[in-house]
């Protein structure tokens, strides 16, 4: 596929006003709100990457849960690739939400300890009902994408390192070819030098599929130099919206800019 | 608290499951209870039928099951045939017998288990692992039946415990603390089984929980700390093992009416054993659904019981998770 | 490759040990084998370094290069199918493997402390506040009344506010900045001389581990602790340690004052994996203007397979032919820098 043309930009996913609040306390005391986001408002174009940084607890996982569908928000909207989430139901829902795929942090706890590794990347197609065969070399296809070769498809995921096991997880969230992938810290704890390893491949992934990320993290020094747009969470509330990665250079700093006609 | 009030409701349900299925199967043994009667050929065919049309036998399934559910109401769970009573109270007074045995039998094979089980996990190699291992596997294998006759062959061959029942003629009209001590010297030789035949489950599964618990990361830093190694065995270890732990013993809670039912027969132990074993033999049915129905409400009650300290002693599922 | 000549480096002659000015930590040939299935291999071969009073050292290298291994094995807390095989460990002139465990058992926590990774430090089922005083417990006697005080004070100065609340917390109910502050007060509370922390910032966020590291920095200017900090992230450990360590496959390779070090590392494996670091500058963009990631080419040394030659030549852009042949000697500028790499072996 050619690289899109940057300047031909458009929102592939746009978050309007989302909220989501928890509730917290034991059963006999009063019970308090948490509000886990508060009136969010992103925007991330076709091919780019939009970082999401902030402390631990700010609210990033709340949001990639609720973008993939795992968590109902309470107020607001998500706009993605033209059509409002909310308004669809069943299949239809289904069949767009296949576009946005989750890789997460701890591969070794995202990945079933007994199954193989072709039946790990092949899984996704199972679930959508493809035919076996097919599902195979797909699967293995996938795997030779992200530079693990088929010969490993039996290998289980105690079986790999931390760089191999989330490749894994890469090959498995390409397979049903998604629009946004959201990558939840999916580079902490490994080593430095798998990581660079890994970001090429995601960078390599991105332009040949015209894939759009959004990537959270709290590396402020590597999302500087992955992304192509920072936008900064703390305490529920986006701050800023999206700048370019050169504006946040201390973890320390808290730019409050009123974000013109949206509130937080 | 949500959460407990829906198992509450799903064992009442069960409950009721357990009773239509019951009633199903033994309408479904055949034979009934007057077919003894029917085999005396001084008894008339209209005494037949006047006893049938009694005893509720020629009405529809349905109709008897209503009927036996009005007895449940008013606290009577049924009729004895045999007995000429109804079941409650003849249930009651054996259930006691039975719980004596079974409630001493679980302290007993707990207390004994627990620092077996610790003392197993914490030194793993040597002598005392391979011997402990090699004895609970000889247990495993041994059928509870075999234990108890090979204590009888024991009681009659040295005449040390009393080979049945639980009391001798002798101690009638004697004073309470003699009638207590006869009662214990019965009482020996069924909880000896009782108790050899679930030590080794319990042992292996306290031991296999520790030792998950001890090769845990946060055991190994409490090491790092220079904490005692009897603190970190008691305090640390015990406690993060205690989930299953908890669960089983609300499966043993439950299983207080249903374990020792066959040893009970074997070693003449009065209780809901030879009880249930009788109105089989008779097809007194209601006795049987009763006795089925009492032991299958203690099972339920345990492991919601289980549950419930469950709740209470493991703070993961008590307390909200940080958002 | 031309030796680089403002650096001169000899061998020990034998029989010449490091200046012994420390009086904290002296580690000497540290072997630790693990034993498996398909044999025994050696996680650490023969490390030595020391440690002074009040001072910060940075252990760096990738996961397997044997550096949690070498903290492990300072307090006898390896696994069982590890074996150290030789070496000594001096701490304040006493022989570590000596000891008795009664004796070792006072030693941690008490005057030596680890502090591990979050996750795996906290008892899940017992609130942290009983879970720090029982550290304090175990090493002095004191009522539940002062060691609570101690508690809040220590707390304080951590940065966890809300004492109440978070004395009768589980470890679920904090979030993650909370419960390594909570590991960290347990190492702390006893006022040790040497406190080991092995990735005490792995999986928090640029504003915590901030916070972390200039926490140490505090207690090592008021308490005098000298801090042992494990990472395989060099720009932790740019912004606190004095010296740095560098170990590749269970061997130090690099040594020296941080600033020299991250200056001007000598080591091809240092050299490298400085590069890797975003915060030091992307390498140029490849063709078609992408951006490119820095990484070590190659895999990491399989431990079981043992190559006559320096471990790390398979990976090195510098390579030469006596690189295969035999392993390289450490060597050593006045006890001030040391690498093990034959690219400054005087001929």
């Amino acid at each position: 596929m050619p690289l899109a043309d940057k300047s031909a930009a458009w929102p592939v996913l746009e978050v309007r006003g989302l909220c989501k609040a928890h509730t917290q306390g034991r059963w006999w005391q009063r019970q308090f709100q948490v509000r886990a986001l508060d009136n969010i408002d992103l925007t991330l174009n076709v091919g780019s990457t939009l970082a999401l940084v902030g402390e631990s607890g700010a609210g990033k996982s709340t949001l990639a849960m609720c973008l993939v569908g795992l968590l109902e928000p309470d107020a607001g909207e998500i706009v993605f690739d033209g059509r409002r989430l909310g308004e669809l139901r069943g299949e239809e829902r289904a069949t767009l939400c296949r576009k946005i795929q989750l890789i997460f942090q701890d591969s070794a706890g995202a990945l079933n300890p007994r199954m193989s590794a072709a039946e790990i990347v092949e899984e996704p197609l199972v679930i959508a009902g493809e035919e076996s065969r097919l599902r195979r070399q797909r699967a293995l296809r996938a795997m030779e994408q992200v530079g693990l070769p088929s010969a490993w498809s039996n290998r289980r995921p105690h079986e790999l390192s931390g760089g191999q096991r989330q490749r894994l997880a890469i090959a498995r969230a390409l397979l049903l070819e998604p629009k946004l992938v959201i990558l939840d810290e999916v580079l902490a704890g490994l080593d430095l030098s798998i990581q660079g390893q890994i970001s090429n491949l995601l960078l390599d992934l991105q332009s040949e599929h015209n894939l759009s990320y959004l990537c959270i993290s709290h590396d402020l020094a590597h999302v500087g130099q992955f992304a192509d747009e920072v936008a900064v969470i703390h305490q529920g509330k986006i701050t800023g919206g999206n700048r370019a990665p050169q504006a946040i250079d201390q973890p320390r700093e808290r730019v409050f800019s009123a974000r013109a006609g949206a509130g937080g | 608290m949500r959460y407990l009030g829906l198992r509450f409701l799903q064992s009442c349900l069960l409950l009721m499951g357990v009773s239509v299925l019951s009633f199903l199967f033994v309408e479904a043994a055949p034979g009934n209870f007057l077919d003894e009667v029917r085999l005396n050929p001084q008894i008339s065919s209209q005494t037949l039928a006047r006893l049938r049309e009694q005893y509720g036998m020629d009405q529809p399934l349905a109709a008897r099951y209503v009927h036996w559910l009005h007895s449940v109401a008013r606290g009577e769970l049924g009729f004895s045939f045999a007995y000429n009573s109804p079941v409650a109270p003849l249930l009651l007074s054996r259930a006691r017998i039975t719980l004596l045995l079974t409630g001493s039998a679980m302290l007993i094979s707990w207390l004994i288990a627990l620092p077996w089980g610790i003392v197993t996990a914490e030194k793993r190699t040597g002598w005392f692992d391979s011997g402990s291992s090699f004895v609970t596997a000889l247990l495993l294998a041994t059928p509870d039946v075999t234990l108890a006759l090979g204590l009888l062959l024991f009681a009659i061959r040295t005449n040390r415990l009393p080979a049945g029942g639980m009391m001798s003629l002798a101690a009638e009209n004697q004073s309470q603390w003699l009638q207590i001590k006869d009662i214990a010297i019965h009482l020996l030789g069924p909880l000896l089984v009782l108790v050899l035949v679930s030590l080794p489950t319990l042992v292996r599964h306290i031991r296999a929980a520790m030792i998950d618990a001890l090769e845990s990361p946060c055991v190994r830093a409490a090491r790092a700390h220079g904490i005692a190694r009897s603190r970190i065995l008691l305090r640390h270890a015990l406690p993060m093992a205690s989930n299953p732990l908890i669960s089983l013993f609300g499966l043993y809670l439950g299983s207080l009416l249903s374990a020792s039912l066959l040893v009970e027969v074997v070693m003449s132990w009065p209780g809901l054993g030879p009880f249930l074993l009788e109105a089989i033999l008779a097809r007194d049915v209601y006795v049987i659904i009763g006795t089925v129905m009492f032991a299958s409400l203690f099972l339920v009650g345990g492991m919601l019981l289980g549950d419930v300290f469950l709740f209470i002693a493991d703070p993961r599922i008590r307390t909200e998770r940080l958002a | 490759m031309p030796v680089s000549s403002s650096i001169s480096l000899e061998r020990p002659t034998p029989g010449s040990e490091r200046e012994e000015a420390t009086d904290l930590l002296a580690v000497k040939d540290l072997t630790v084998q693990y034993c498996v299935n398909s044999g025994r291999f050696t996680a650490v071969n023969q490390v030595s370094f020391s440690m002074d009073r009040a001072e910060i050292v940075g252990m760096l290298g990738e996961s397997g290069c044997g550096k949690t291994s070498t903290a492990l094995s300072l307090l006898r807390l390896l696994p069982d199918t590890a074996i150290v095989t030789g070496g000594r460990i001096y701490f304040r002139k006493r022989d570590l493997r000596l000891l008795a465990e009664k004796q070792l058992r006072e030693l941690r926590g008490g005057e030596v402390s680890i502090i591990f990774q979050d996750s795996a430090a906290l008892n899940p089922v017992m609130r942290v506040g009983n879970q720090v005083i029982e550290v304090l417990r175990a090493h002095s006697k004191c009522t539940s009344r002062q060691a609570r005080e101690k508690l809040h004070g220590l707390f304080t100065s951590i940065g966890l506010l809300d004492f109440d609340r978070i004395f009768d917390a589980y470890p679920h109910q904090l979030s993650g900045g909370q419960r390594q502050r909570i590991a960290i007060a347990q190492a702390l509370i006893c006022e040790p001389k040497l406190v080991i922390a092995d990735e005490p910032t792995a999986h928090l966020d640029d504003t915590t581990a901030a916070e972390i590291l200039a926490f140490m920095l505090k207690m090592r200017e008021t308490h005098h602790t000298s801090f042992l900090i494990i990472s395989h992230n060099p720009e932790i450990l740019a912004k606190v340690a004095d010296r740095m360590i560098v170990m590749y496959a269970g061997q130090v390779v690099e040594e020296g004052s941080a600033e020299d070090v991250f200056a001007r590392p000598l080591h091809p494996y240092t050299e490298t994996l400085l590069r890797c670091s975003p915060a030091r500058g992307m390498p140029a963009a490849g063709a078609g203007g992408k951006k490119r990631f820095a990484f070590i080419p190659g895999n990491s040394p399989n431990p079981l397979e043992v190559l006559p030659g320096c471990s790390f030549s398979a990976r090195c852009a510098d390579r030469m032919a006596i690189c295969d042949s035999r392993q390289p000697d450490l060597l050593d500028q006045c006890g001030q820098r040391a690498v093990r790499c034959f690219k400054y072996e005087a001929q």
